[in-house]
C-alpha cells in the first residue's frame, strides 16, 4: 500500500540565467512499512526533495501525497498539525530542544497536539532505543548517539504516518552510526513504520529496502514507476 | 633561563578587532546607543531644570527686590556708590533711590506694598526691569509701571495716561501724605512677579526726589550689590560675610541680602533623581551589554585561545563601550538640552507658580558636562561585569558556557521601576484633591488679616475701621462671620532702628503682663530654657520666648475669642493639657494658655516642663496701653494647647493667651482698635450644599478692601487658592507623565530588548519544534507566555513598591493623601498596557522569525 506518493515535484531557486533547479521534475511512491534512501552528492536536492515531501517547504509545482492527503494543498496551519500528526522527523543536527528533559523532548509533538502521551508507549520505544535511564537529562548532557536515539523517540512518539531522517548519521561516528542505523531499522520494523532516509554515504544507504538516487534534482536510479 | 618579556605592539590590531567586532553588532550597538542616549537625555533635563531651579530658586526665596544681584543690599548713598563699584568683589552695582518714605498710600493697592523708585540704568538692566512698552521715566512726573500692576488697576498696559500717586514725603515737621499726578510712560516686564500680590515697584525720574521730597533722608537707598566671589559650594551661606566685607571697605548705613539657603534643598534633590536615573540607566546598558557578551562569549574565549591576552580583549570592548557612550551622550545631550530648554521655564512655573519670571536657564556647557560625566558613569558601571566575564572566561570555559539565567532580573526590575513611577505620578495626580487642599489651607471661605498685628510694617498701625466690618457682614453671600482681636501696645516700634536707617520700624502686636503670679514664672522658665539653648529671644519679637520691655514687663500675644468660635480651633491645635469646652469658657473667668509658636516638640523638650497646668487658678496682671493702667484678673487655666497646625489655617496659633471675648474687652479700653482677623463663609450654596465660589464674590470684598483704603489688610480666599492647587495639580500631571514616560522608555525597552534576545537566541529551537508541528498561534503563545513571566513579576513588584512609594509621597503635605481608586485605575492600567505588550512583541517576533522558512531556519549554524 503507498504510504507517500511525490508527482512531479518541481523547486527552483532564482530566474532565467541564475536559475537553480534543486528538484526538478521528481516523482515517486513509497510502500508502508518500507525503509528508502534517497542518495545523492552534495548539491543533487536531496535536502530540498525531503522537505518537500516532508511539508517543510512549498513545491513550485506537482503534488505530495500522504496518506490520501494532498499535502501541498493545505494552508499553513493545516499543513503543520497534519507534519505534526503523520510525519516524524530526524535530523543531522538532531535539533532538540536544550531547554527540556530528554523526556518532554520526546513528547513535545503530543503535547502540542494538546494530547496526553501514552507513558506506556513512550516507554516501550525508550526501552527500544535504550535511553530509558536518561529521561532527566537534558540535551547538552548526551552524546551525540544519545541525542540522536532521543530525536528517533520524539519522532515516532506520535506514531506517524512516515518518518523522514535528514543525514541522521551525519555527526556521529562509524560505530554510532552503525547503531542509528540498525536503531532506525528496528523503530521501523517495531513501530511498522516508514521510513525515508536522506544520505550521502552509500554504504549506509545499502541498509535500506530501497535506495533511490538522485542527481541535479532528478532521480538518475531506484525509482518505481508512478 | 632568562625570561625574556616581550611588549605587545599590537595596539593597531586590537582596534581593528575592535571595529570589525563593532561593525558585527549593529543591533547591538543601536540599542546600546539608545540605552545611554535616554540616559543621557534625562540626566540632561534634571540637571538642566535643576541647575535652572537653584539659580532660579536662588533668586526668588525670600521675596526680595533685586533680583539680578541675588537679594544683596548696601544702603548708601552716591558716594558709597562710587565707592562699591570700584571694588573688585563686586561684580556690578546698581541704585535705586526711594522716592516716597513709605509705600504708596492710595487705595486701589490695599493690600500691597507699593514702593516708588528712581533707579538708574544699571538698575533696570541688571534687575531685569525690561520694558515692555513706552519708556524708561526721565522726569520727576513720569513713572514706570509693572506688567503685573497694570492688569491689577486695568490699565491694559496704555501710555500717557494721567495716574495720582499718594506718596509719604518727608516735610520738617514729619510725614505728610501728598498726592502727586504722574503720566504713565510704560511699562515693564515684573521679575517679582510671585510677590506680586504682596509687593510692587512703580519707577520715576531720577529728579523727583529734588521735587517732591527733597527732605527724605539721604544714604538709606537701596544700592544692589551683585557679588562675584560667592564660594559655589556654601550656596549661599557667606552671602552676609562678603557683603559685609564690601560693606566695610565703601562705607554704607547697612545691608541686606537674600537667604540663600533653600540653594541645597533644590541640588539635594536633584542629585537624588539623577541617581535614579542612573540606577535606571544601570539597568538597561548592563543588561545589553550582558545579552551581548554572553551571545559571543564562544568569540571571547576563541580570540583567547588563539593568544588574546584579557587586557587586550578588554581594550577592544571598551573601544566599543567608549564609541557607544559618545554617540549615545551626544544624541541624548542635544536631545536632553532641547527638551529642557522648551519644557524648562513650563517646569519652574508650573511647579512654583510664579517665579518663572527669575528664570535663568542653566548653561549649555555645565549642564552637559556634568550630565555626560554622570553618564558615562553610568556606562562604566554598567559594563564592568560583563566586560570581566568576557576577559576572566578561560577558553575551555567558553565553548560550554551556558550563561545564567539572570538577566532577566534586570529586565524585571527596569521594567518594575518604570511600572512604579507610572502608578506613583497617575495616582499623585488623578487623586489630588484641590477641594482638600483648599479645606488645609482656609477654615473659612474668606480671611480678612491685620498684617501689622503679624509682622513688623514701616508705618504706624492702624486698625481696621468699624465700616469695613459693617460692610463686610452686610454682604448677601456672608455667614459664619467672626472676628478676632489681639492686643496692642506701646511704644510699637524699633527704637534701634530709627536711629540706624532714620525710619520707623513699627513691631507686630504685642501685650504685656506684669511679671509678677504664676504664669509669669512659667514664661520667664522658658526664658531661661531658651537661653541655655542659646535662642535670642530678645533681639526679635519672631522668635519663641517673652522678651521684657521698658516697663519691665514681659510681651505677650494676648487674643480675645468669641466662645462659640472655639471648637472650630480645636482641630488646628494639640491640647496638651485641659480641654476645650466652649460653653464653660463662656462663663467667663477662664483662659488658654499657648506658650510655644514652635509646637508641641519645642514645648514638651527637655527642661520645658510647665509650671502651671489646667485647673490651676492663676492671676495675670494686664496693662493696658490705651488707658495707661494695670488690670488684674483672676482666671482658671482652661486648657494648655499647643499649634498643631502647619498651613497657618488656625486663627489663635500665635496667641499666647486666650480670653474670652468679655474678659478681653474688659481689660483693652481699646478693644474696637484691636481686630486682627476678620473671616466669614460663603452662604450661597448649590441644591446639594456645596458652597458656591467664585470670582465674583472674590472682587467684591477686594473692592470693598480697596475703597476702605487700609493698606495694612490682607485678603486670603480658598476661591483663589483653588485656583492655585489646579495649576499645582496641573503641573504634577504633566511633569509627571513626562518623566514616567522616559523611565518607561528604559523600562519596556530594556524588557523587549531580553525577551527579544532570549527568543532570537532560541529560534533554531523554535524551528526545530515548528518542523515537528508548532504552529505559528502555538509559537506566539509560546513568546507571549515568555514575556508574560517577566512582565507579571514585574507587575507584583510593582504594585508593591509602587503601592509603598505613593503611599508615602502622597502623606507628605504636598499631596492630599493616598488615593485607592486612583491607585487601581493606574494598576489596571498598567496591567492593560502590560498584556497589549507581551501580546504585540509575541506577534511581531512570530511574524519576524517567520520571515524565513523553517528550512532555513534550520539550516542557520548557532
Amino acid at each position: 500500500m503507498e504510504i507517500l506518493k511525490a508527482k512531479n515535484l518541481k523547486k527552483y531557486y532564482g530566474s532565467g540565467e541564475n536559475v537553480v533547479k534543486a528538484v526538478d521534475g521528481i516523482s515517486f511512491s513509497v510502500e508502508k512499512g518500507s525503509f528508502t534512501a534517497i542518495v545523492g552528492t552534495s548539491g543533487s536536492g536531496k535536502t530540498t526533495l525531503l522537505n518537500l515531501i516532508g511539508g517543510l517547504d512549498y513545491a513550485d509545482s506537482g503534488e505530495v501525497i500522504i496518506d490520501g492527503h494532498s499535502i501541498l494543498e493545505m494552508k499553513e496551519e493545516e499543513l503543520t498539525i497534519f507534519r505534526r500528526r503523520n510525519i516524524g522527523f530526524v535530523f543531522q543536527n538532531y535539533n532538540l530542544i536544550s531547554v527540556q528533559n530528554v523526556y518532554k523532548n520526546i513528547i513535545l509533538p503530543i503535547r502540542l497536539d494538546g494530547n496526553k502521551p501514552d507513558k506506556e508507549y513512550i516507554g516501550h520505544i525508550c526501552s527500544v532505543l535504550g535511553i530509558e535511564g536518561k529521561m532527566d537529562r537534558y540535551p547538552n548532557q548526551l552524546s551525540g548517539g544519545q541525542q540522536q536515539r532521543v530525536a528517533i523517540a520524539r519522532a515516532v512518539a506520535a506514531k506517524p504516518a512516515v518518518l523522514l531522517a535528514d543525514e541522521p548519521t551525519g555527526n556521529l561516528d562509524s560505530r554510532t552510526s552503525a547503531e542509528v542505523m540498525g536503531l532506525l531499522k528496528m523503530t521501523a520494523k517495531e513501530f511498522h513504520q516508514t521510513i525515508i532516509m536522506i544520505t550521502h554515504n552509500e554504504a549506509i544507504a545499502q541498509l535500506a529496502d530501497r535506495v533511490i538516487h538522485l542527481e541535479d534534482g532528478r532521480i538518475v536510479g531506484g525509482e518505481i514507476e508512478v | 633561563m632568562r625570561r625574556i618579556m616581550f611588549q605587545n605592539s599590537n595596539v593597531k590590531l586590537e582596534k581593528e578587532l575592535a571595529v570589525e567586532d563593532y561593525k558585527a553588532h549593529p543591533v547591538r550597538n543601536r540599542i546600546a546607543v539608545l540605552a545611554v542616549a535616554l540616559t543621557t537625555i534625562l540626566l540632561v533635563v534634571v540637571f538642566f531644570v535643576g541647575l535652572g531651579m537653584v539659580k532660579t530658586v536662588t533668586l526668588a526665596m525670600g521675596a526680595a527686590p533685586g533680583p539680578g544681584a541675588d537679594g544683596n543690599v548696601i544702603l548708601g548713598d552716591e558716594e558709597v556708590l562710587e565707592r562699591v563699584r570700584a571694588l573688585p568683589q563686586v561684580e556690578w552695582a546698581a541704585w535705586a533711590r526711594r522716592c516716597s518714605t513709605t509705600y504708596l498710600h492710595n487705595r486701589e493697592f490695599n493690600g500691597l506694598d507699593v514702593r516708588l523708585f528712581a533707579a538708574d540704568e544699571v538698575h533696570y538692566e541688571k534687575n531685569m526691569i525690561s520694558l515692555m512698552k513706552g519708556k524708561y521715566p526721565e522726569n520727576a512726573d513720569e513713572i514706570l509701571l509693572s506688567d503685573t500692576l497694570s492688569e491689577r488697576l486695568g490699565l491694559e498696559q496704555e501710555t500717557g495716561i494721567v495716574y495720582p500717586l499718594k506718596v509719604v514725603v518727608q516735610g520738617e515737621d514729619g510725614e505728610t501724605e501728598k498726592e502727586i499726578l504722574m503720566t504713565v510712560c510704560g511699562y515693564y516686564n515684573n521679575p517679582l512677579r510671585n510677590v506680586k500680590d504682596v509687593y510692587e515697584e512703580i519707577y520715576t525720574g531720577a529728579d523727583f526726589i529734588g521735587t517732591y521730597n527733597p527732605h527724605i533722608a539721604r544714604g538709606f537707598d537701596s544700592i544692589y550689590v551683585k557679588l562675584n566671589n560667592l564660594d559655589f559650594f556654601r550656596f549661599g551661606y557667606d552671602k552676609d560675610e562678603k557683603l559685609l566685607e564690601v560693606m566695610e571697605l565703601a562705607g554704607g548705613n547697612g545691608g541686606r541680602y537674600k537667604s540663600s539657603d533653600m540653594t541645597a534643598w533644590v541640588i539635594i534633590p536633584v542629585f537624588l533623581i539623577a541617581c535614579c536615573i542612573m540606577f535606571c540607566g544601570y539597568f538597561f546598558i548592563y543588561n545589553v551589554f550582558d545579552i551581548s557578551v554572553v551571545n559571543d562569549i564562544r568569540f571571547y574565549g576563541e580570540l583567547k585561545t588563539i593568544g588574546m591576552t584579557s587586557g587586550q580583549l578588554r581594550r577592544m570592548l571598551s573601544w566599543q563601550k567608549n564609541r557607544i557612550a559618545f554617540f549615545g551622550i551626544v544624541i541624548g545631550g542635544l536631545a536632553g538640552y532641547g527638551v529642557g530648554r522648551l519644557a524648562g521655564k513650563k517646569l519652574v512655573d508650573t511647579f512654583a507658580d510664579g517665579i518663572a519670571a527669575y528664570y535663568q536657564p542653566a548653561g549649555f556647557v555645565e549642564t552637559f558636562i556634568i550630565s555626560a560625566a554622570f553618564a558615562w558613569v553610568t556606562v562604566f558601571i554598567s559594563t564592568m561585569k560583563p566586560f570581566l566575564r568576557a576577559c576572566n572566561i578561560s577558553p575551555v570555559e567558553a565553548a560550554r558556557y551556558r550563561g545564567k539565567r539572570k538577566k532577566g532580573i534586570f529586565s524585571i526590575v527596569s521594567f518594575a521601576l518604570s511600572g512604579i513611577l507610572f502608578l506613583a505620578v497617575y495616582t499623585l495626580s488623578m487623586g489630588y484633591r484641590v477641594e482638600e487642599m483648599m479645606e488645609r489651607y482656609h477654615e473659612t471661605d474668606f480671611r480678612i488679616y491685620h498684617r501689622a498685628s503679624l509682622w513688623g510694617q514701616d508705618e504706624a498701625y492702624q486698625p481696621v475701621s468699624r465700616n469695613l466690618v459693617q460692610k463686610l457682614e452686610g454682604l448677601d453671600f456672608t455667614e459664619n462671620f467672626r472676628i478676632y482681636y489681639l492686643a496692642r501696645t506701646k511704644p510699637d516700634y524699633y527704637e534701634e532702628y530709627l536711629s540706624a536707617t532714620g525710619s520707623y520700624s513699627y513691631m507686630p502686636s504685642t501685650a504685656e503682663i506684669t511679671r509678677d503670679g504664676e504664669l509669669a514664672r512659667d514664661m520667664e522658665a522658658y526664658n531661661k530654657k531658651l537661653e541655655e539653648d542659646g535662642v535670642d529671644f530678645n533681639s526679635s519679637m519672631y522668635y519663641d520666648g517673652f522678651a521684657e520691655n521698658g516697663r519691665g514687663n514681659l510681651r505677650v500675644k494676648v487674643l480675645g475669642i468669641v466662645p462659640e468660635y472655639l471648637p472650630a480651633e480645636e482641630k488646628y491645635h494639640m491640647v496638651l493639657e485641659g480641654t476645650l469646652d466652649a460653653e464653660e469658657f463662656a462663663k467667663g473667668g477662664y483662659m488658654i494658655y499657648q506658650r510655644s509658636g514652635q509646637g508641641q516638640a519645642a514645648a514638651a523638650g527637655e527642661g520645658m516642663e510647665y509650671q502651671v497646668h489646667a485647673g490651676d487658678e492663676i492671676t495675670v496682671t494686664f496693662y493696658d496701653d490705651a488707658a495707661d493702667r494695670y488690670v488684674e484678673k483672676e482666671l482658671t487655666v482652661m486648657a494648655i494647647i499647643a499649634k498643631d497646625d502647619m498651613f497657618g489655617t488656625g486663627n489663635i496659633s500665635d496667641a499666647h493667651i486666650i480670653l474670652d471675648d468679655a474678659a478681653f474687652r474688659s481689660i483693652y479700653s481699646d478693644y474696637e482698635n484691636l481686630a486682627a482677623r476678620i473671616s466669614f463663609d460663603v452662604s450661597e450654596k448649590t441644591e446639594n450644599g456645596e458652597t458656591i465660589l467664585n470670582g465674583e464674590q472674590y472682587e467684591t470684598v477686594r473692592n470693598i478692601m480697596e475703597e476702605d483704603g487700609n493698606l495694612q489688610l490682607s485678603l486670603d480666599s480658598k476661591y483663589r487658592t483653588g485656583i492655585e492647587f489646579a495649576e499645582t495639580k496641573k503641573t504634577i500631571t504633566v511633569f509627571g507623565i513626562f518623566l514616567a514616560a522616559v523611565v518607561g522608555l528604559i523600562g519596556i525597552s530594556n524588557m523587549v530588548n531580553t525577551v527579544t534576545t532570549d527568543v532570537m537566541a532560541r529560534r533554531l529551537e523554535y524551528a526545530s519544534m515548528q518542523s515537528i508541528g508548532m504552529t505559528k498561534k502555538q509559537m506566539e503563545k509560546d513568546i507571549f507566555l515568555k514575556y508574560a513571566h517577566y512582565i507579571f513579576i514585574a507587575m507584583g513588584l510593582a504594585a508593591a513598591a509602587g503601592a509603598a512609594l505613593t503611599y508615602m509621597l502622597a502623606a507628605t503635605p504636598s499631596f492630599t493623601g493616598f488615593s485607592i481608586p486612583a491607585f487601581l485605575q493606574a494598576l489596571i492600567m498598567f496591567a492593560v498596557f502590560s498584556i497589549l505588550l507581551c501580546a504585540w512583541m509575541a506577534r511581531l517576533l512570530t511574524g519576524t522569525m517567520n520571515r524565513k522558512s523553517i528550512v532555513e531556519r534550520l539550516r542557520e549554524v548557532v
